[in-house]
């Protein structure tokens, strides 16, 4: 199945009537079957001219090349094979010199001992040969080896004291030109590498040529010494065994060494500070004396005469006159006050003459006077309760009059200020009436406002008057709780109700005046024109009946008295429309209200009827937010009308009132 | 002559030696002899390419020595 041979192909082919394959080594054919073979000439002197003949020719060489890879391959395999047999035979081929077994001869033992010496002889030689080959060896190693003793005169390129203690440098020939005849010179290459660096810093660094810390020892532009002269070296030499040369030297010459000064170190113990405080050894404390002072002994002497003063004059006088003893005290007190008053008597003579010639100017006598203090003192409270306590008070007290703080306030508080003169008239009329009817007739008065007794007599009515008026004034000028001005009662009329809406923002304030004059007018002028047309309609009938009474009117035919009623009709009219139209003319002044509705049921100002009317003509309102806002607002004010028209508080503001107090300009209420 | 593998991949694999400028009609048929088929149940392509078409040879399309081909039998209708 894989491989179909050329010879089943070409069976295959000649079956389906093609040329046959080309058999690999046959000739190639030369082109088609039908052509003429020529011999020789006609086939081409190229190897392979058609495809198919070059086909050939490449399927040759393939093969070819195949074949040789193949034989190559099959020459190494077995040149491998043929080692691989060789390494296993060489395994297990047998091993070469004597064996053990095989080099012993039968020897006697006498023979073998006096062959142990020469054996002996042998390992000896063998051990001495061996160790004579250590020692060359070594001695070729060691020969080999690089010491210390090497190492003599060279030069290393270093301070000594440059290399740190307990490392092991390893110190490299520094770089030398090729020419140059000195001899090597060691370095540390890290100690170069540093050094290297210093120098680098070093020149970055501005240095100044002046320093004022050094000293004044260096030449004169010592700085470019360096530059001049060539970088210093420091150098030192090794010699073999492990110092230096100059060390040698210094030691050989035997260079001064340094003095070794003593120096005591007790120096430092010198500065303990020394103690603020004395010893307390040092110190004496020495008890102080008593001294008395004089002042001490002088005051016990003065108690002492005074002890003994005191006591003796009460034992003398005592005996002698009590009754004078008794009076001095008193005589001493009536002294003091005397001081006080009796000082100066001019003064008081003077005041006393002035006191007795205004009351002279004044033509009253002091009982009088007392007794207006004291009416004064009672009449400011004017309700008839404390009338009635008053009186009582002056029936009870008639000769005291009773001034104090609360009687004083109370007469200041003084209703009305204005009223001063009405009340000094009051007094007078009252002091000219007896008291009892003092007690009475204020409290008939106040029972009945309206109804004044005609028993009175003129005075007494005015008096009645005047009391009704001072009541109301005061009642209505009752201080209120709440220091803002009660609202208006309903009570009180049309005005005391409009006032009342207009507080409570019920009713807007619009033009009132004006716009009920026009409609009054308007009115008016309806009125007139229905007076006039009723007028002109009875002057008609009127006028008819007459003509029907009229001899004309019977003279006349059917037909004509239509016509003479047309006519008369026609003309009527025509008077009533000039007429008409002459009143309106002259008087009728139209007045027109453009008022807009929105959806609530609101009236509209300009400004929002307008906007009505373009969110209408423009078919879109306002966002979100503004119409919430607008709901908002048309809830608030229907919900502020509800509550105000609601609102009752009895003590403090209600909600109008409230607001009301918010309006005012000012800030604060008016206390009376 | 070249040989040419035709591989079915499902166990049939054949070499035919032919001729690169044989058509691959005649291929066609030496491969239906081969396998057994008939020659209209055979399709020969290279993988992801379209068929052979029958006019044209096998040089035409680059089928050499040891080429192997993609044989799909029984695929058509």
């Amino acid at each position: 199945m894989a491989d179909l041979s050329i010879e089943e192909a070409n069976k295959i082919r000649l079956s389906m009537g093609l040329a046959p394959l080309p058999v690999p080594g046959a000739a190639a054919p030369s082109g088609p079957a039908f052509k003429p073979a020529q011999a020789g000439d006609d086939s081409d002197e190229e190897a392979a001219s058609t495809i198919e003949s070059r086909q050939a020719a490449g399927f040759d060489n393939w093969k070819k090349l195949q074949d040789e890879a193949a034989a190559k391959k099959k020459r190494e395999d077995r040149l491998v094979a043929i080692k691989k047999e060789r390494e296993k035979a060489a395994r297990f081929a047998k091993l070469e010199g004597q064996g053990l077994a095989d080099a012993a001869e039968d020897e006697d033992d006498m023979a073998w001992l006096k062959s142990s010496k020469k054996r002996q002889k042998k390992i000896a030689k063998a051990e001495q040969m061996q160790k004579e080959l250590e020692e060359r060896e070594r001695q070729a190693r060691e020969a080999m080896q690089y010491t210390e003793a090497d190492l003599a005169g060279v030069r290393v390129g270093h301070e000594v004291d440059q290399f740190e203690d307990g490392e092991d440098q390893v110190l490299v020939l520094k770089d030398t030109a090729v020419d140059a005849e000195e001899d090597d010179e060691l370095e540390a290459v890290s100690l170069k590498e540093r050094e290297r660096l210093q120098e680098k810093l070093d020149s970055k660094k501005r240095k100044r040529a002046y320093d004022p810390n050094d000293d004044g020892q260096k030449s004169i532009l010592a700085q470019y010494d360096e530059e001049i002269e060539g970088k210093k070296r420091n150098a030192f030499t090794l010699d073999g065994q492990g110092r230096t040369v100059e060390q040698v030297q210094a030691e050989a010459t035997g260079a001064a060494q340094p003095k070794r000064v003593a120096i005591s170190l007790d120096i430092l113990q010198e500065d303990t500070p020394v103690n603020d405080y004395m010893d307390i050894s040092e110190v004496k404390m020495k008890k102080p004396k008593k001294k008395k002072s004089k002042s001490s002994k002088r005051r016990r002497i003065e108690d002492d005469e005074d002890m003994v003063a005191v006591p003796d004059e009460p034992t003398e006088e005592m005996e002698v006159d009590e009754s004078e003893t008794k009076l001095v005290p008193k005589k001493a007190k009536k002294n003091l006050f005397d001081e006080s008053f009796v000082d100066d008597d001019d003064l008081q003579a003077q005041l006393a003459a002035q006191r007795r010639q205004a009351l002279k100017k004044r033509k009253m006598r002091p009982e009088d006077l007392a007794r207006q203090l004291r009416e004064e003192a009672t009449s400011a409270p004017q309700t008839p309760g404390e009338v009635v306590d008053t009186t009582e008070i002056a029936e009870e007290d008639a000769g005291a009059l009773i001034i104090d703080e609360t009687t004083e306030f109370v007469h200041n508080l003084g209703a009305n200020a204005g009223d001063e003169a009405e009340e000094a008239r009051r007094r007078q009329r009252r002091k000219s009436s007896q008291i009892p009817k003092d007690v009475d007739s204020p409290a008939v008065d106040v029972d009945d406002e309206g109804d004044i007794d005609m028993a009175q007599s003129y005075a007494e009515v005015a008096e009645a008057e005047d009391r009704e008026r001072s009541a109301s004034r005061a009642k209505s000028a009752e201080i209120t709780g709440t220091g803002l001005d009660d609202e208006k009662l309903v009570s009180g009329g049309i005005g005391a109700t409009l006032a009342l809406l207009k507080q409570r923002g019920l009713v807007a304030n619009t033009e009132g005046p004006d716009k009920n004059s026009l409609w009054r007018s308007r009115e008016k002028f309806l009125a007139d024109k229905l007076r006039a047309e009723e007028e002109v309609e009875r002057e008609r009938r009127e006028d008819r009946e007459r003509q029907r009474n009229s001899a004309r009117w019977a003279a006349m035919s059917a037909r004509d008295r239509e016509e003479n009623n047309r006519q008369a009709n026609a003309k009527s009219e025509k008077d009533v429309a000039r007429k008409l139209a002459d009143i309106y003319n002259k008087e009728y002044k139209p007045t027109f209200q453009l008022t807009h509705t929105d959806e609530h049921g609101r009236q509209l100002n300009e400004k929002e009827a307008f906007k009505l009317l373009s969110h209408q003509f423009h078919g879109k309102g306002s966002g979100n937010t503004k119409t919430k806002k607008h709901l908002d607002k048309i809830e608030q004010e229907k919900r502020k009308i509800a509550e105000n028209s609601l609102d009752t508080r009895a003590g403090g503001l209600s909600n109008a009132q409230d607001q009301q107090a918010k309006k005012n300009k000012f800030a604060g209420v008016r206390l009376q | 002559m070249i040989i040419v593998t035709v591989n079915d991949r499902l166990g049939t694999k054949a070499q035919i030696p032919c001729m690169a400028s044989d058509p691959v009609k005649v291929f066609k048929a030496m491969v239906a002899a081969k396998i057994g088929r008939p020659v209209h149940e055979i399709m020969l392509k290279r993988q992801g390419e379209r068929p052979f078409h029958d006019q044209l040879s096998l040089a035409d399309y680059g089928v050499s020595h040891g080429v192997q081909i993609d044989l799909e039998l029984n695929t058509g209708d």
